[in-house]
C-alpha cells in the first residue's frame, strides 16, 4: 500500500522528496535500518525542478555523482557525514547518480548501502543529458563530481565543480542556516 | 552563567565569521546559476585559436599550425582511466578513420595529471588508436581552451577558428545516440554549411589538473 502511494506521489514529486513527511529541522536525524536497501528514485529535468521546489524552507545540497567516477566515490563519505551532522540542523541533502539503470542494483545501491546514505537518492533517467545539465546550472560543463547548494528560498547560491568536502560544504551552508534562537 | 553564554555566542559568531571567510576565499567566478568554481572558460565559437606545440607519448612534437593545410583539426581531450572517455574509444577511432581521409587531423590530448606518457602509450596501443595522443603537462592547453571534461572535442578550421566545442554525441550508450554533434559539425564544414549546433554538453569525468 505504501509502495502504491509512493508510486502515485512520484507523478507529482520525486519520491525521495515526497516521502519527506516533516521538515528535517524538527525531525530526528534519519537512521537507516541496517538491512534496508537505499531507496533510489528516478529523476529527470522536470523532476529536478520539483525536487528543488519541494525543499524550500531548508538549505539544500545536491551532489551529482556516479560509481564510475573515482573522485565522486572518494568524496561521498563526506557527503554522508555532512548529512549526518547537518540534517538535524535543517539541511536537506540529495544525491543524483548518473549511472546507467543497468548498474542500479549491481553498483549504485551497494555503494550507497556501504556508505550508509540515508538522504534523498536518485538515479537520472537516460537521455536528455544536456537539458539536465543546463537545468541544474547553465554554467556547468557536465564534469563530475559536481555539487549544488540552494538557499532556503530554493535559489542556487553555489556550484562546486570538482570534488568537495565536509568542511567546504559546511562553510557554504553556514550562512544559509536560520539564525539560532537567542 | 551570563559569561558562559556570552563566550558561547562569541565563539559561535567567530565560527560563522570564519566559515564566511572560507566561502569568500574559495569563491572564484560567478556563473549564471550562482557562485561557482568554474575555472578557465572556453574561447567563443569563431575565436582564433593560437598555435601550440605538445609532444605525444613517444616524445614527437605536434603543433596545431602544422595541420592547418587540411580541412582543420579535431582536438579531443581524453583520459586512459575515465570510463566515459573509454566508452568513446571505438567511436573516436571510427570518426578519425572517416574524417582524417577527408582532410581533418585528429589529435587526442591527455591533460590528466596522474596519467603519464607510459600509461597513455599502453592505453593507445591496447585500443588501436589511429591518431596521436599528446600530453598536456601542467594542463596549459586545457586551461587555454577551457577544457574541463573527458571526452571533450574542439573543431578548429583551416583558418584557425574554433567552429565546434563540446560532446562527441549525446549518449554514452551507442544504441541510444540521437545527435552525432561532432560528426554533424565536420560534415557542415566539409560542405561549407553553417554548423547548426556549435556547442553541446555531456556528462564526463573532470580533467584532473596539476
Amino acid at each position: 500500500m505504501t509502495g502504491l502511494m509512493l508510486l502515485l506521489v512520484t507523478t507529482l514529486l520525486p519520491a525521495g522528496a515526497a516521502a519527506r513527511t516533516a521538515p528535517a529541522a524538527s525531525a530526528p536525524a534519519a537512521v537507516a535500518h541496517p538491512t534496508a536497501a537505499p531507496d533510489v528514485q528516478p529523476i529527470d529535468s522536470p523532476g529536478y525542478l520539483r525536487l528543488v521546489s519541494s525543499m524550500k524552507g531548508h538549505p539544500l545540497v545536491v551532489n551529482v555523482w556516479a560509481t564510475w567516477c573515482d573522485p565522486c566515490r572518494e568524496e561521498f563519505p563526506d557527503i554522508v557525514r555532512f548529512h549526518r551532522e547537518m540534517g538535524p540542523r535543517g539541511v536537506e541533502v540529495a544525491a543524483i547518480s548518473l549511472d546507467m539503470p543497468s548498474a542500479l542494483k549491481t553498483d549504485v545501491v551497494p555503494f550507497l548501502a556501504a556508505n550508509g546514505a540515508t538522504f534523498h537518492l536518485f538515479l537520472k533517467t537516460p537521455g536528455g543529458d544536456e537539458e539536465f545539465i543546463n537545468t541544474v546550472d547553465p554554467g556547468w560543463s557536465g564534469a563530475l563530481p559536481a555539487t549544488f547548494v540552494y538557499d532556503r528560498e530554493g535559489k542556487l547560491v553555489r556550484s562546486v565543480f570538482g570534488s568537495t568536502s565536509f568542511e567546504q560544504l559546511g562553510a557554504i551552508v553556514a550562512p544559509l542556516l536560520p539564525a539560532a534562537p537567542k | 552563567m551570563r559569561t558562559a553564554r556570552t563566550v558561547h555566542q562569541l565563539t559561535a559568531a567567530a565560527t560563522v565569521g570564519i566559515l564566511l571567510l572560507l566561502v569568500a576565499a574559495t569563491a572564484t567566478t560567478l556563473s549564471p546559476g550562482g557562485l561557482a568554481d568554474n575555472g578557465p572558460t572556453a574561447p567563443s565559437i569563431g575565436a582564433r585559436i593560437e598555435d601550440f606545440k605538445l609532444a605525444d607519448f613517444t616524445g614527437k612534437e605536434h603543433s596545431l599550425s602544422q595541420y592547418r593545410s587540411g580541412k582543420g583539426v579535431v582536438l579531443i581531450f581524453v583520459s586512459a582511466r575515465c570510463p566515459v572517455s573509454n566508452a568513446y574509444n571505438e567511436r573516436m577511432i571510427q570518426l578519425a578513420s572517416e574524417y582524417q581521409s577527408k582532410g581533418f587531423q585528429f589529435l587526442g590530448i591527455n591533460a590528466n595529471k596522474a596519467e603519464d606518457p607510459s600509461e597513455m602509450a599502453t592505453h593507445a596501443r591496447q585500443h588501436g588508436w589511429n591518431f596521436p595522443v599528446l600530453k598536456d603537462t601542467g594542463n596549459a592547453i586545457a586551461d587555454r581552451l577551457g577544457a574541463s571534461v573527458t571526452p571533450e572535442a574542439y573543431v578548429i578550421d583551416a583558418n584557425g577558428a574554433l567552429r565546434y566545442h563540446g560532446r562527441i554525441d549525446d549518449s554514452q550508450d551507442p544504441a541510444a545516440i540521437k545527435s552525432q554533434d561532432l560528426k554533424t559539425a565536420l560534415d557542415a564544414i566539409l560542405s561549407n554549411q553553417e554548423i547548426a549546433k556549435t556547442e553541446a554538453k555531456a556528462f564526463g569525468c573532470s580533467i584532473k589538473r596539476g
